[in-house]
């Protein structure tokens, strides 16, 4: 092709270039804007949805409400800082106090961090050198740390097929924790949790009984987030 | 054309390249010329859904990344063809290394011994210039090896944000900064200030998003400043570069030389371009790598410049995304880290081009000639891809789990 023919095609499909340049960024971003409102759909209807779980509140130690929600969006540290990935607002809480980590099927792994300790379902974990944790929090587990009891419900990375032909408690006895059904002692706290039935072990829903000094039971029901509204 | 945003996209890639290479070859009227015209589409399009099958990427990231890489096809294939062929080969190696990159993030949910592995190789391949290396352009960053010249602190880019993720997500601050500023001080042992600049600032950048941290992120970023002051002090080439930053027309024929050449093929572009394969590129120096961004927007106009840098934004917008959506922090920051990276890199290489700061010698991500540079910056992709293929198969579960 000589020159001069190059020059004008070349300066003619300049217009070409550009247009589809620009057919392209608007695709881009209209990509992206459909994946951004995919996003909010689904989380509208699922709110759950690209959460691990979230821990209920069942004493607050006087800082925390009762009942209170606290989500638990990805692993990370747990503590009262501000930098912390799950901030739980008490003093009971040293500003990094443990480090979870999500193992898919089976729960959160717990480490408490250098000078703290903490309870899952009643046992003590306390900080063993790095890279040696074995508290593993189960969907129900319980997490005491000083005066605060919470609860753990998880959303995602459970193997609900393999867990439903197993019994309540296997996945405590599988990790040598104590059995929920048979009542779980926490140190610091006058009371038990009861797992009344499977359902309502993987709904979250719970009982917990809490026999006051002067005799009186005061029971609290905590359970999935449309049953508390409901209420 | 497909009703899915993701085929008219492809489709429109394919098209804009298959032209493209098409008019290049007819001016040149060799077979070499209609190969490409023919293999990039089609290479463009059997990655997006050959790759899609086997894991699930980031369709969109993926067309983007395809995008830039063929661009500097493109460009080099008009300039230098010779480049060009080479930087095709890159290219699938590049690709591998992304599979590879995929393969261990989706492997690999932590590092844990597997670090100190990572910053002993880190550490041993920035001393490697060094020790045999060879000075260019003022800093010692290069070393040969049977005629291949390799930049090895391109592939401890990918390793640095491993360690520095992996750090991050265990909060341990004091391993975090010494790694850090043993990589620094390695660069500027190098001289190679560019990418120093680029490690500090991805670092630092991290180290903000895992705390969120303000104030010691401000004193950071002090901190930094000071340090390039004392670069300034003490490097004369950086003292050099910081005046023709300042004033490039005081030395335009010999110092100021690129610059000028660089800000003088913007201008000629204008708005439109002079037309792909017209003009002339090839006086500025260094064209290829530094100055690739200058030969686009003289051929191809200021307003597909513009279309270029609001893609570089889709990648990053899509990398912070994919790293937010992450359940887990350490490939939550990994895929941060490397989106920081080639957020920066371009911020970088592109505002030393239009003269918004001064000029450092680093690549343009995906578009400039380079083995080292598309390979590691392919790689850092792959880290991202790994992350958002986690993060689809967690989604999977959960829609599973809630149709049960």
């Amino acid at each position: 092709m000589s020159d001069e023919l190059y020059s004008v095609l070349a300066l003619g499909m300049r217009y070409w270039f550009i247009a589809l340049g620009l057919l392209i960024v608007i695709q881009t971003f209209l990509w992206l804007y459909r994946d951004h409102r995919e996003k909010h759909r689904r989380l509208k209807n699922l709110p759950d949805a690209g959460m691990i779980g979230e821990f209920v509140v069942l004493a607050g130690g006087g800082t925390l409400e009762e009942g209170a929600v606290i989500p638990v969006p990805w692993e990370g540290m747990m503590g009262s800082s501000r930098m912390c990935d799950v901030v739980v607002p008490s003093g009971d809480f040293a500003p990094v106090h443990l480090y979870f980590s999500f193992v898919r099927n089976k729960g959160l792994q717990i480490e408490a961090a250098r000078g703290r300790s903490c309870y899952v379902d009643g046992a003590l974990q306390e900080y063993r050198g790095k890279n040696t944790a074995d508290g593993k929090m189960v969907h129900g587990s319980i997490l005491q740390v000083g005066d605060c009891v919470l609860r753990l419900r998880l959303f995602a990375g459970l193997d609900v097929e393999r867990r439903a032909k197993r019994k309540p408690d296997d996945d405590l006895k599988e990790y040598g924790m104590p059995v929920a059904s048979q009542g779980v002692p926490r140190p610091g706290y006058d009371g038990w949790v009861d797992a009344q039935t499977e359902e309502e072990r993987f709904t979250g829903m719970y009982l917990v009984k809490d026999e006051e000094q002067d005799g009186n039971t005061k029971e609290t029901t905590g359970g999935s987030r449309e049953k508390d509204e409901n209420e | 054309m497909s009703k899915k945003p993701g085929g008219r996209l492809t489709v429109m890639v394919m098209l804009f390249y298959f032209t493209a290479f098409l008019l290049l070859a007819l001016r040149n009227a060799v077979w070499q010329g209609y190969a490409l015209a023919l293999c990039v589409p089609a290479a463009i399009w059997g990655g997006t859904h050959v790759l899609g099958k086997c894991f699930h990427i980031d369709t969109l990231l993926f067309s983007l990344t395809n995008f830039l890489c063929a661009l500097g096809i493109l460009i080099l294939y008009d300039t230098n063809p010779v480049l060009a062929y080479h930087q095709v080969v890159y290219y699938g190696v590049g690709l591998v290394g992304m599979v590879i990159c995929i393969y261990f993030m989706r492997a690999f949910r932590t590092i844990r011994h597997l670090g100190f592995v990572m910053i002993a190789v880190s550490f041993a391949f920035l001393a490697l210039p060094l020790l045999i290396g060879r000075e260019t352009y003022g800093a010692k960053n290069w070393i040969y090896f049977h005629g291949v010249s390799i930049q090895p602190s391109e592939f401890v880019k990918i390793l640095l944000i491993l360690i520095l993720a992996w750090f991050m997500s265990r909060r341990q601050f004091i391993p975090w900064f010494l790694c850090a500023v043993g990589c620094l001080l390695f660069l500027m042992l190098q001289k190679d200030l560019g990418t120093a600049l680029l490690y500090y600032g991805v670092s630092l950048l991290l180290f903000f998003a895992s705390t969120a941290n303000l104030p010691l992120t401000l004193l950071g970023l002090l901190g930094g400043g000071g340090a390039a002051v004392m670069g300034y002090r003490m490097f004369a080439h950086v003292k050099k570069r910081v005046a023709i930053w300042r004033n490039p027309w005081s030395d335009y024929e010999n110092a100021g030389y690129q610059i000028v050449q660089s800000l003088m093929a913007l201008a000629s572009g204008s708005l439109l371009g002079v037309g792909l394969g017209l003009g002339s590129p090839t006086t500025i120096p260094v064209y290829e790598t530094d100055f690739i961004f200058s030969v686009i927007c003289e051929q191809f106009g200021l307003i597909f410049g513009v279309c270029v840098l609001l893609i570089y934004v889709a990648v990053i917008w899509r990398g912070t995304t994919i790293a937010m959506a992450s359940r887990h922090s350490f490939q939550g920051l990994a895929a941060m880290g490397a989106t920081m990276m080639i957020g920066l890199q371009t911020f970088i290489i592109i505002g030393g081009v239009i003269k918004l700061i001064p000029l450092t010698g680093i690549t343009m991500p995906f578009v400039s000639s380079g083995g080292s540079s598309l390979v590691s910056n392919m790689c850092l992709t792959g880290l991202i891809q790994g992350v958002a293929s986690l993060n689809e198969d967690d989604l999977e579960e959960d829609l599973r789990l809630t149709e049960m």
